[in-house]
């Protein structure tokens, strides 16, 4: 085994699962997810010595993966707000297709739009509490802060996503998906 | 993952839909796909600059260093750094530099018993011959508590304290008698100061009180202080050798009267624990071939530091007490009340 395979085993091997599963889910389409992925795979190329010296370089990785996928989801949030003006005429356009699907489709737009909205700690930390069901230790270490803090943006960040998705214009997710649940 | 348990999203439909919404599982296309990227990349790695490198040289210098590098190593790095560089400037500033007569002074008189024994040769200068060949005499000196002293010379015992005689007392005739001139001259150049001063002893101070000094006198005999120069390190000159330097440590002193300079005073003391453990003087001749120094000191103390004597030993009552018992013999009555170190079991000759 060569100095390669030793570092790949090393730092990218126990966490190959955790960071597709990350990116997946936060960026969903998988298209993106692929782009994704290749942008995190390219900083860990750029930063090999620097995670290698790191004292926890899983947590660097993981932060990498959280941050990229994080910024594909502003990326989308801000194309989705052009794309807005348009929906009254897609409404115009394909009325039948207001089904179940659609809606679903939707909802989970809504959700990672609103969550590409918040400041990227509390954005970070929301993500790895429900994505990766992360404790608060865990989401302190790959944020770089107390678990103090870390648990303070968890609760920001979770109460203005409330006030987000309850926002019409945002998503009119609440009054038509909640009566789903 | 059972969603029921998060209690962030416990009676919270919102929370339950977003987590639904971002707990997907993988697609298993998007999976297969990754997994290849991450494979590719795991090839590619060989080809990195850091591998490389670490190929070529084992680890680098940075990635020895990484322990120093983790921010919680760094102060206990730089606490490790400074309290070395405080132990090697202690060790160089107080170790290895040499004490000052005052710090041996003051050494001097922090001891709580102090024992010296003095050989006097009376070789009488100026008369012609010198008696060069006198064998020297032995007086006993003893001091402790404040500076209680206890003095034998020959065949008395004298008890001071302070400076000030208390009795002086004959063994062989068992009574009270006259001091000596040396016992005399010792408590009160030993004894002046609350503790036993060893800087008074080589101190010449004028006897005289400025009435008495005729005025046409030398300015220099007005003066209470008569030898006014330091004891001062000359180690180096006098002890070459590196290892007996590094023990010992030598102060030497000249002294007379009026600014003539009669007698020279050499202090030899250890180097770490400042005690003195000799103390010589040598005096100076004139005859009609000029001045010259007299090879062998007419004064020689040996000093020894050892536990503190009952207090009885300096009692000039309870001595007086001992003295007019008949059945407390000489040698015993010589050492009265001392501690010897051996316990008094001398091992006996077969």
């Amino acid at each position: 085994m060569g100095k390669g395979d030793e570092l790949y085993e090393r730092l990218i091997s126990p966490i190959e699962n955790r960071m597709i599963g990350i990116i997946a889910r936060i960026v969903r389409d998988p298209e993106d997810a692929a782009d994704v992925f290749q942008e995190v795979l390219s900083l860990i190329w750029a930063k090999l010595e620097r995670i290698d010296r790191h004292p926890n370089p899983h947590a660097y990785i993981v932060r990498i993966c959280i941050t990229r996928s994080y910024d594909a989801l502003r990326k989308r949030a801000r194309l989705r707000r052009r794309e807005t003006r348009l929906e009254s005429i897609k409404e115009k356009i394909w009325p039948a297709r207001s089904c179940a699907y659609i809606k679903e489709i939707e909802r989970a737009t809504a959700i990672r739009e609103a969550i590409g909205m918040l400041p990227p700690n509390q954005g970070h930390a929301v993500l790895l509490r429900i994505v990766e069901d992360s404790p608060y230790d865990t989401i302190a270490n790959v944020l770089g802060c107390s678990e103090a803090t870390a648990r303070s943006h968890f609760s920001k960040g979770k109460a203005r996503l409330v006030k987000l998705l309850g926002e019409p214009g945002i998503s009119s997710y609440k009054e038509e998906t909640y009566s789903e649940y | 993952m059972n969603i029921e348990k998060k209690d962030h999203m416990k009676n919270d439909a919102g929370w339950k839909a977003m987590y639904e919404s971002l707990s997907t599982g993988v697609p298993e296309n998007l999976e297969k796909q990754l997994k290849k990227t991450l494979n590719f990349f795991r090839q590619d790695m060989q080809e990195h600059p850091y591998v490389r490198r670490l190929e070529r040289h084992g680890f680098t210098l940075k990635h020895k260093l990484i322990f120093f590098s983790r921010n919680w190593v760094r102060p206990l790095l730089l606490a490790g750094t400074g309290l070395a560089a405080a132990a090697v400037l202690g060790f160089l500033i107080l170790g290895n530099n040499t004490p000052t007569w005052a710090q041996v002074q003051e050494r001097f008189g922090t001891m709580p018993f102090i024992a010296a024994r003095i050989y006097i040769r009376d070789i009488k200068v100026d008369s012609s011959p010198l008696n060069l060949f006198v064998e020297p005499k032995l007086v006993e000196v003893w001091a402790g508590y404040g500076n209680r002293m206890r003095i034998r010379s020959g065949r008395t015992v004298t008890f001071a304290d302070k400076g000030q005689i208390l009795n002086t007392f004959d063994l062989v005739t068992r009574s009270e008698a006259d001091t000596d001139s040396i016992t005399y001259f010792l408590v009160n150049k030993f004894g002046k100061s609350d503790t036993i001063s060893l800087d008074l002893m080589l101190r010449e101070e004028n006897p005289f009180s400025p009435d008495e000094i005729p005025k046409w006198f030398p300015k220099g005999f007005f003066s209470k202080e008569w030898s006014s120069s330091k004891l001062v390190d000359t180690t180096p000159p006098v002890i070459s050798d590196p290892v007996a330097s590094k023990e010992l440590v030598i102060f030497d002193h000249e002294f007379g009267y009026a600014g003539s300079k009669a007698l020279k005073a050499r202090v030899w003391a250890l180097r770490e624990n400042r005690l003195p453990i000799r103390v010589a003087i040598w005096i100076r001749d004139y005859d009609d071939r000029g001045y010259r120094w007299i090879r062998s000191p007419i004064w020689d103390m040996i000093f020894t530091y050892s536990k503190e004597q009952p207090k009885e030993f300096f009692d000039s009552k309870a001595f007086a007490a001992k003295l007019k018992d008949p059945a407390v013999s000489l040698d015993r009555l010589l050492y009265m009340f001392h501690q010897f170190p051996f316990n008094d079991t001398l091992p006996i000759d077969k």
